[in-house]
């Protein structure tokens, strides 16, 4: 479900915690004469905005969500946030760690992990809260990851929580959510995707043989 | 070079219709007119613990048949240098799935495979 986190009117912050309870006040503040701006914050449906998108009213709005089709079908423009590369997952990590300005090989260390985790910002800030509350230093943790990452994927029962990004989920379950909704099929060519390099993977490697209808085959044998 | 298939437009349209299922469920990239797909590397480690042992040999295994058979193939001891442009497009994917096998040869659990040898001599010419 949609969850809209605050409502900002002339200064005045407002809590909002019932996607339903909120509407009618949302609406009222937003015909107003006096600018605002309302950012729909981890939007996972586009059909939780057509309730709550505003007709009137001079203001601004914000949709931030991972599926740039989603972007695409809700806002005047879209804008793509780029994974951070290696050196500035890695600096980003030993911020978070309180360690700028720490070693060579701590920086080598934490350009690494930055690198495995492909920049992804959200994994950086979880795994960097984990090694703060397992109290581990990096050389240590690195081992520990390599050795065993999903482990680490999931959350802690006891962990350093973000103030300003309050999800429920951890990093393993962010994407379960979506392999769960794969179809057999879809399933079984994303299985095939997972195994070569991520980038720019030629789609006409699935034409060969028999084709996508080929693939099918094999769509009891999970 | 590996003869290539005619791909028929509803084969075509379902595939798009399957990439596009990727790119709304924000799993992967469509990228140069759904020619090509990307997928961010800690997805794609996700999505190999998410499958159980068995399946992930098996779809290793589709991966090196697929590439095999859209790899250029080394005839009569020819080098591959007029087939640079499809190499080039394949090569680090046939690295990533030599990189893959390590991984299951260490678990023990990744048979002997005919295609991805042909397909790691094919790419190493």
């Amino acid at each position: 479900m949609t969850k809209i986190d605050y409502s900002w009117y002339g200064g005045y912050k407002l809590q909002v915690s019932q996607l339903l309870d909120s509407l009618l006040r949302c609406k009222n503040l937003l015909v107003a004469e006096t600018p605002w701006l309302l950012i729909f914050d981890n939007l996972e449906d586009q059909k939780h905005l057509r309730s709550m998108w505003p007709s009137h009213g001079c203001g601004s709005i914000i949709v931030n969500c991972r599926s740039e089709l989603t972007a695409a079908s809700a806002a005047m423009e879209s804008i793509e946030v780029p994974a951070f590369t290696r050196e500035e997952g890695g600096a980003l990590l030993l911020q978070e760690l309180g360690m700028s300005g720490s070693s060579a090989t701590d920086q080598e260390l934490s350009n690494s992990l930055s690198e495995t985790w492909g920049g992804h910002a959200l994994t950086i800030d979880v795994m960097a809260r984990n090694m703060r509350a397992r109290k581990k230093p990096l050389k240590e943790f690195f081992k520990t990851y390599k050795d065993n990452p999903r482990n680490l994927h999931k959350k802690p029962r006891r962990r350093i929580d973000n103030p300003y990004y309050d999800r429920p989920d951890d990093t393993e379950s962010l994407w379960t959510i979506a392999f769960d909704q794969l179809e057999p099929l879809e399933e079984q060519i994303f299985g095939v995707l997972s195994m070569l390099g991520p980038n720019d993977v030629p789609v006409y490697i699935f034409y060969q043989a028999d084709g996508i209808e080929g693939l099918e085959d094999l769509t009891a044998d999970k | 070079m590996a003869l290539l298939r005619l791909v028929s437009l509803t084969e075509n349209i379902r595939m798009e219709e399957i990439t596009l299922v990727f790119v709304d469920l924000a799993l992967a990239r469509a990228i140069d007119s759904m020619t090509k797909i990307s997928v961010h590397r800690l997805i794609q480690m996700e999505f190999r613990l998410y499958l159980n042992r068995e399946t992930q040999e098996l779809r290793w295994e589709k991966a090196a048949v697929l590439l095999h058979k859209a790899f250029p193939q080394q005839r009569k001891g020819f080098a591959l240098f007029n087939e640079w442009r499809r190499c080039e497009s394949l090569i680090e994917h046939v690295q990533m799935l030599a990189e893959r096998y390590r991984t299951l040869e260490e678990a023990k659990s990744v048979p002997y495979l005919e295609d991805f040898v042909y397909l790691v001599s094919d790419a190493s010419r």
